[in-house]
């Protein structure tokens, strides 16, 4: 039995067959996890933008987990320079649709998960169909713009929103929650002008920014743990240095 | 009174160092600290660190031991103190 409430409401748990209890069966012994918890991940619909070096491992580890549904939104074919870090991508995926790629690998991983591959990244056009689909959204993107749309439309629909960014060796990452926490233009209200679509970065960061990113999501939707609400988690892997930075509320 | 600077970020290229001790006189606030670096460093770090009326940028986070920095609250330091500064990341791969 699960002995932690989700901070916020989240849909009704589906229950589990036999073969899903074989499966997760480790992570169901976590304590205030249990099989409620993966009841609720199998009950949830989580939408990931992007799908490549840190969104891809937050899809995967989801996937892994037991999500019930992912929905992901990636544009392009995949190029050489996404193969360092882009786990979801094959050498032999090169020059064809990126999301179609990591929807594949997905469902060979977990070929229960239900998969919506949307071969767009977020947009005016489609960020309120694609965040009205999810109960939860884990913010990949590697433009403001984008980001700013997906936190727009989790705020009002009232949907906890996992940011997530990296750069370089380091990484931020914080989870919005309805009623709860101030959103990401609380955080920072503007782009910044040096941000550029292209920056530096090994696999490995993304990879571990995407692994927390991915637990933030199971903490919210399972409600075992704390999740990062009013806190900045960051790391520096040049020094292996992990901080939890406390945000103002700006909201009140 | 010392204290260190921490910052994060592609602010640290505009810096020039990841860290740095800095020695300031006794009953410095925070926010005279965000003006002195700007000032002393010049550019870049001073338009990273500053808007055109010499407030913290909106795209930088700063924090004194831990806690977020609110700009308009006089924030005193003690020796030993430790301020870092964040500035906007979006990686996520295209």
């Amino acid at each position: 039995m699960s002995d932690s409430s989700p901070l916020h409401e989240m849909p009704a748990g589906r229950p589990l067959d036999d073969e899903e209890r074989a499966t997760y069966e480790w992570q169901i012994w976590v304590p205030g996890f249990g099989e409620e918890g993966q009841e609720r991940l199998k009950g949830a619909s989580v939408l990931v933008s992007r799908v490549g070096g840190l969104g891809g491992v937050v899809a995967y580890e989801l996937a892994a987990a037991g999500i019930g549904r992912l929905v992901l939104a990636h544009a392009g074919d995949v190029k050489h320079s996404d193969l360092n870090r882009q786990l979801l991508m094959t050498h032999e995926g090169l020059g064809k649709s990126r999301v179609d790629s990591a929807a594949r690998r997905l469902r060979e991983l977990n070929p229960r998960l239900e998969v919506e591959a949307v071969a767009q990244n977020v947009s005016e056009d489609n960020v309120e169909r694609l965040v009205g689909e999810a109960d939860l959204v884990v913010d990949c993107a590697p433009l403001f713009e984008e980001r700013f749309l997906m936190n727009r439309e989790a705020r009002l629909r009232g949907k906890p929103l996992v940011e997530c960014a990296m750069y370089e060796l380091e990484a931020q990452i914080t989870t919005f929650l309805p009623g709860r926490t101030d959103y990401l233009e609380s955080l920072y209200p503007e782009a910044p002008p040096q941000w550029r679509r292209e920056f530096p970065v090994f696999g490995a960061v993304s990879g571990a920014a995407g692994c927390l990113g991915a637990m933030e999501a199971i903490k919210v939707i399972s409600g075992v743990g704390e999740p990062l609400a009013g806190e900045l988690l960051t790391f520096d892997l040049r020094r292996m240095s992990f901080r939890k930075l406390k945000l103002a509320n700006r909201s009140g | 009174m010392k204290i260190t600077v921490e910052y994060s970020g592609q602010i640290k290229n505009a810096a020039g160092c990841p860290r740095a001790a800095l020695d300031i006189g006794d009953g410095v606030s925070a926010q005279e600290v965000v003006l002195r670096l700007a000032d002393e460093h010049g550019e870049p770090l001073a338009s990273f660190l500053l808007d055109d009326e010499r407030r913290l940028r909106a795209t930088v986070l700063a924090f004194v031991n831990d806690e977020q920095l609110q700009w308009d609250a006089s924030r005193s330091l003690s020796d030993g103190d430790e301020i870092v500064f964040m500035s906007a990341i979006a990686g996520g791969s295209s």
